[in-house]
């Protein structure tokens, strides 16, 4: 038997090492940037993040080599069955059959080394790949609009302790906010972190943002919004209305349509998308959209 | 074929057929019940689903162990919430809710009292979902203060005081 590394092996063995290293690299950069996957790997849904795109397209391939080697050991069993003593035809069908077994070892020895590694690495659906997000050097980032006058922010609170935690649990977790608007164009954990520091994650009625009736409230928690300023124009409150941003946070009482704005904008993931809509909308540095992000003791975050 | 190269082939086969078990076998692993997704402190989130509110209880599978809970889906004051979550208890010291995709839960302290608000929270909190002190500490428990309660506090992520990741509150 020649075990002779000729000029097509080596270019296997080639194609195999770039498979290989190609595999091994995005797990330490791709971790720290958010893209968002439009088009689905065959036979393994939409990855919803950029690693499990490449561990989509990992899997994809060691299928396809696994399909590709059985059809060739198919071909080759033939070939060597039908030879009928043809020297030539006989070494030529070994030949697949080895060449189809070599590649479905190649392809599989990289699956157990990396999953020698590290688990995580070979498993789609995520797993900690031992990183947190703290992206900030990725290319893209907001692709929202500029601000449409004013300089206010949208959301209410005061200076805080500086200490800002992401939460792992409901609307404001990292798990939660994956898919949400704020998907691709913020750090979801830097918005974790500022929704706890806003409501402690929770949507409760506040007791301390009211109009000057004293009874109704104009913010609800979880992501704060202030709520005349995303009802605006919805009969939703009696008074002025915000004219420039959101800072104008005035209002005298309910209006007819005060309910369905609470509704609406005061759970899950309405208030969610209406916070991620004003931080599209902010201008400068949009994680003060939160004014708990700026100040002595805010988040600082950037 | 000769017998040096049949051994080889024999050899190869059955490394072929190894590695796809291996292969086989880890994928179906992964792709059970639960899945897993990155937290933001390392931790793995194991996802599961909304469960029904007619049985007693129902189990939350973590890290370690799979710990039954008595049902909260099931309490007469539980308030249904985005993302089939639940409000399952609010007190004058705490309002808890859950949610069945991160199979975690929320306990945000809503009393100016916050150190009595964690302490009665923590109790009640063992009470309600039938289970110890161990147990409790292997369940994904987000313990925050909002700002309008107390702006020192505000923005932790504390935990269960009792627990080994359970943070104090700053003096």
């Amino acid at each position: 038997m020649n075990f002779k590394i000729n000029l097509k092996t080596k270019l296997k063995l080639s194609v195999f090492l770039l498979c290989f290293l190609a595999l091994a690299i995005p797990q330490a950069s791709f971790a720290e940037c958010k893209y968002t996957p439009m088009e689905e790997i065959p036979g393994f849904g939409k990855p919803k993040s950029d690693v499990e795109y490449v561990m989509a397209l990992y899997q994809f391939g060691l299928w396809t080599v696994g399909i590709a080697a059985v059809l060739m050991i198919s071909i080759g069993g033939f070939m060597y069955i039908t030879s009928a003593g043809n020297a030539s035809q006989t070494g030529k069908a070994k030949e697949y059959i080895f060449d189809a077994i070599a590649g479905v070892i190649l392809a599989l020895t990289s699956y157990v080394l990396l999953n020698t590694i590290n688990p995580a690495l070979v498993k789609i659906g995520g797993g900690d790949y031992g990183t947190t997000t703290t992206s900030s050097s990725c290319g893209g980032g907001s692709s929202g609009t500029s601000a449409s006058g004013g300089s206010g922010t949208g959301t209410n609170g005061g200076s805080g302790s500086g200490k800002c935690e992401p939460i792992t649990t409901g609307p404001c977790s990292v798990d939660q906010l994956t898919g949400s608007c704020f998907d691709g164009i913020a750090d979801l954990s830097k918005i974790s972190a500022l929704c706890n520091a806003e409501s402690g994650g929770v949507n409760i009625p506040s007791t301390v943002d009211l109009c000057t009736n004293k009874t109704t409230y104009f913010s609800c928690g979880a992501l704060q919004v202030n709520l005349t300023c995303v009802c605006k124009g919805t009969n939703a409150f009696t008074g002025p209305e915000p004219t420039t941003g959101c800072a104008n946070f005035s209002c005298t009482g309910a209006g007819a349509n005060y309910q369905s704005c609470v509704n609406q904008k005061c759970e899950g993931s309405g208030n969610i998308t209406a916070a991620c809509q004003l931080y599209k909308e902010h201008s400068g540095n949009k994680y003060d959209t939160w004014s708990r992000n700026s100040g002595s003791n805010g988040c600082g975050f950037s | 074929m000769s017998t040096k190269g049949k051994v080889f082939f024999g050899i190869a086969l059955l490394l072929a057929v190894g590695l796809i078990a291996v292969f086989w076998f880890s994928k179906k692993n992964t792709s059970s019940v639960v899945t897993q997704t990155t937290s933001v402190n390392g931790l793995p989130v194991i996802h599961g689903e909304k469960p029904s509110s007619t049985t007693k209880t129902f189990d939350i599978t973590t890290q370690n162990e799979t710990i039954p809970v008595a049902n909260i889906y099931g309490l007469p004051d539980a308030k249904s919430l985005d993302f089939d979550g639940i409000n399952f208890k609010s007190s004058p010291y705490y309002h808890m809710e859950y949610y069945p995709k991160q199979q975690g839960f929320i306990i945000a302290i809503i009393n100016q009292d916050i150190q009595k608000s964690r302490e009665v929270a923590e109790s009640d909190f063992m009470a309600i979902l039938n289970i110890n002190k161990d147990q409790a500490c292997q369940l994904n428990v987000s313990l925050t203060v909002p700002p309008s309660i107390n702006q020192k506090a505000s923005g932790g992520n504390y935990g269960l005081s009792f627990c080994p990741n359970g943070k104090a509150f700053p003096k």
